[in-house]
């Protein structure tokens, strides 16, 4: 897949967060607090997502502006290791998993956040896969 | 019918839990995963009710039960593990047969290993958790960071495919009512780091190591090694359950019992 045709499928994953999987996502995974970058690199590309309360406004190709806030990277096959088994906590647990994703920012920022870039990262791979 | 009270331990104000249940085929001891609290076994405490009495109490900061002094908890495996045996000492227990889901499932080696111990039931449990980053342990009593915001996805991630909602239910809200600063002392000082793999040799109990089939956090290697250094431990059964995972009292407790008389009867325990 080419990077053009993995933001279409960003694309489709803001229409999915802001419209059908929106409640779930601001309610019980607490996107609603979450306003900043969220940053997933794939293959060394980062695919940046700005939310505002829980709304994506934006996604691009690039790196945010004000440097990395939160998300992951891994290589292709780390990714798609993701998108089958789907488990979050498994794909970056550094003691349960041979390659787990390496987080972007501050190691309390994820934490923070752990439950809303888990939805977003098993959504990511709806939107890619389903 | 479940009733609870107090016991002092060391000043501290303890709270047990018992089914009262009877006690001629002996006294279970229940112990939890790491920041849980009694409520876990209330499902086995009442499908076992007329057939053992069954108790757990809270360790200090857990529950119901008071924090040591300076509210702190018990945040080392050693001195987690002893104050269980001054417990019994307490209770009157003599050679209770012990279950230990996760942190409590690798409690009841060490207490195999010091005390009489009619049989161990370890749920998950292990003799050996390797220690994981600092900064993992401090995010999960930082003043930045809610545990029971934080830990919910993981918690999620852990419960088996065949919990019935009302089962998963109670385990969301043992992370949705978790304390930050016991979860610490629990996962970041007793579970992680512990290590009682040298006198595994003292284990000469009859052993029932139970696995749930969904459980992402535990490997069969893990497994494996466990049982090859019970090597005097009179009667080993070990149990991969479908459809579980990582709390296995809470997710089936009836099923769980089963597997747990069964064994006990087969190792005439």
């Amino acid at each position: 897949m080419s990077n053009q045709e993995k933001l279409e499928k960003f694309k489709k994953l803001q229409e999915m967060i802001n419209g059908p999987e929106a409640a779930e996502f601001l309610d019980y995974w607490d996107g609603r607090f979450f306003t900043g970058d969220m940053t997933f690199i794939m293959n060394g590309v980062p695919f940046n997502m700005f939310f505002y309360k829980g709304k994506m406004i934006d996604v691009f190709i690039g790196q945010p502006s004000n440097g990395y806030n939160v998300g992951l990277s891994g290589d292709e096959e780390q990714w798609n290791t993701f998108f089958q088994h789907r488990n979050f906590q498994l794909a970056t647990s550094v003691k349960h998993c041979d390659r787990p994703f390496t987080n972007l920012g501050s190691a309390l920022a994820n934490r923070q956040n752990n439950a809303v870039i888990a939805q977003v990262a098993r959504l990511t791979a709806k939107a890619f896969c389903d | 019918m479940i009733s609870s009270y107090y016991v002092d331990v060391d000043g501290v104000k303890i709270c047990v839990e018992t089914n009262n249940g009877p006690k001629e085929n002996g006294t279970m001891c229940c112990f939890v995963s790491a920041g849980r609290d009694s409520r876990s076994y209330h499902g086995i405490m009442n499908y076992l009710q007329d057939r053992y009495e069954v108790i757990c109490f809270d360790m200090p900061g857990h529950g119901k039960s008071w924090p040591l002094p300076g509210l702190k908890c018990l945040d080392n495996y050693v001195d987690f593990c002893e104050f269980i045996i001054r417990t019994f000492e307490v209770l009157g227990i003599e050679n209770p047969i012990c279950l230990g889901a996760a942190l409590g499932g690798n409690a009841c080696f060490y207490l195999a290993q010091h005390i009489p111990i009619r049989a161990i039931v370890s749920m998950t449990g292990t003799d050996y958790s390797p220690f994981v980053s600092q900064n993992v342990i401090d995010n999960l009593d930082h003043p930045y960071a809610s545990v029971q915001h934080t830990h919910l996805d993981f918690t999620n991630s852990l419960i088996g495919s065949a919990v019935p909602q009302e089962n998963r239910d109670l385990i969301l809200w043992g992370v949705i009512s978790e304390c930050g600063r016991t979860k610490k002392a629990d996962y970041g000082g007793v579970y992680n780091g512990f290590d009682v793999r040298k006198d595994m040799d003292k284990v000469t109990c009859p052993c029932l190591i139970i696995r749930g089939g969904d459980d992402w956090s535990e490997n069969q290697q893990m497994h494996d090694e466990v049982m090859a250094r019970l090597v005097n431990c009179r009667y080993l059964s070990y149990k991969v359950i479908p459809g579980i995972a990582h709390y296995h009292p809470t997710e089936a407790p009836e099923l769980i019992s089963d597997v747990i008389v069964q064994f006990l009867q087969e190792a005439k325990a």
